[in-house]
């Protein structure tokens, strides 16, 4: 989860190590009010949040995750706009790479909500939100992920067509 | 119920809230009955991304840090095996000689284990200390070649497994340090997995010496 949450590999591995640090550090304050699960993944998604605080970006908040992350997510769309479909299934590669571009309080929401299952209760506790802003975020991720994915498939469409039409001019 | 208006149900839609005027409203448009099932889509495929597990090296400096930190100690170190060993008659070749071999590689390493091998200063990973240590480990696990014969085949394979995975961490660890001899961490890790091969030896030389 912590490479999906950082995106590179030697980074990852060392928040990872951090995490599991502080794990042995501070397991004499687990007091068991929640799942152990829950306290461990609030551990790892603290010391992210540091590490992205500390790096790049340090209007990431724990209290308002990513709501001012419009701003940066991306074009603006038209409610009334066509939207072009995204074509056939969305595959691993895909999706990994579209998750990778989300703003971080989107990417850790989505990551702990459809990757890996947690509920918004749980996932307020972990991320210090309330139910209502997990479910706004979590939301907002996957509206964001769906224009990742059109843009993507759009350029795909546009790359198949610029060979297609250098194939028939090369053979006329 | 317009577009705009079923903007604020789509979010609850996949969390299956699915009041009656936002059924209707997907019955009749296809625009937000596509976008739902592009999300739905989405939804399903991050449920089926598969879990991604830190390579072995994150747990192998995670142990070690936390043996530094003295948050965890080894159950029994290298030398509390020895002590172990070395009153007991040693049983066959291969305990003689892994003790010999063992207690060579700690008087290299008189402070500790990490001592001496993790400072720079010392050359690459061919340097004369990590070849001493090398050639010891090497003796030892010889011996282990000729004289060990495991009654049950899951150990056998749990041993051969363990030796495969620390020769790899050594030649990885090994190839860093011949990069960047100056890089101390690299230095460190080589020499944890150095001392993690005596660890497997010196645990082969035990089962030997109990007859398990």
């Amino acid at each position: 989860m912590v490479l999906r949450m950082v995106g590179n590999p030697a980074e990852a591995e060392d928040l990872t190590q951090e995490a599991f640090l502080q794990l042995f550090r501070k397991i004499h304050t687990f007091r068991g009010d929640a799942a152990f699960s829950t306290w461990l993944h609030r551990l790892s998604v603290n010391v992210v949040l540091m590490r992205l605080r500390k790096k790049t970006l340090p209007q990431t908040s724990l209290d308002e995750p990513a709501d001012n992350e419009d701003e940066t997510s991306g074009p603006k769309r038209d409610v009334g706009a066509e939207d072009p479909l995204i074509e056939g299934s969305v595959d691993r590669v895909r999706l990994e790479r579209a998750v990778a571009e989300l703003p971080p309080g989107y990417r850790m929401v989505f990551l702990l909500h459809d990757v890996q299952g947690y509920e918004h209760n749980e996932i307020a506790r972990i991320m210090d939100c309330s139910i209502g802003n997990s479910k706004s975020q979590l939301h907002k991720a996957r509206t964001r992920l769906r224009e990742i994915l059109q843009d993507a498939a759009r350029s795909e469409a546009r790359q198949q067509r610029l060979e297609a039409s250098e194939k028939t001019g090369s053979r006329e | 119920m317009r577009c705009d208006e079923f903007e604020a149900y789509a979010a609850d839609w996949l969390d299956g809230e699915r009041p009656p005027e936002a059924v209707n409203h997907l019955r009749t448009c296809r625009r937000c009955s596509a976008r739902v099932a592009e999300l739905e889509m989405i939804v399903s495929a991050a449920a089926n991304l598969p879990p991604l597990d830190p390579p072995e090296r994150v747990w192998i400096s995670l142990r070690n840090q936390l043996e530094q930190e003295g948050l965890l100690r080894e159950r029994h170190s290298v030398w509390q095996r020895l002590h172990v060993l070395l009153p007991a008659a040693p049983r066959t070749a291969l305990t003689t000689g892994l003790i010999a071999a063992l207690a060579a590689l700690l008087l290299m390493m008189p402070q500790s284990p990490l001592g001496r091998l993790g400072r720079t200063g010392n050359g690459g990973a061919g340097g004369p200390e990590f070849q001493r240590v090398q050639q010891q480990l090497a003796n030892g696990e010889a011996l282990a070649g000729q004289d060990v014969h495991f009654r049950d085949p899951e150990v056998a394979a749990s041993y051969q497994q363990n030796l495969a995975l620390v020769d790899n961490l050594i030649g990885e660890c090994a190839r860093r340090v011949n990069e960047d001899p100056s890089d101390e961490m690299s230095r460190q890790y080589l020499a944890t997995a150095y001392q993690q091969k005596a660890d497997l030896l010196t645990a082969l030389a035990e089962r030997e010496a109990l007859g398990e």
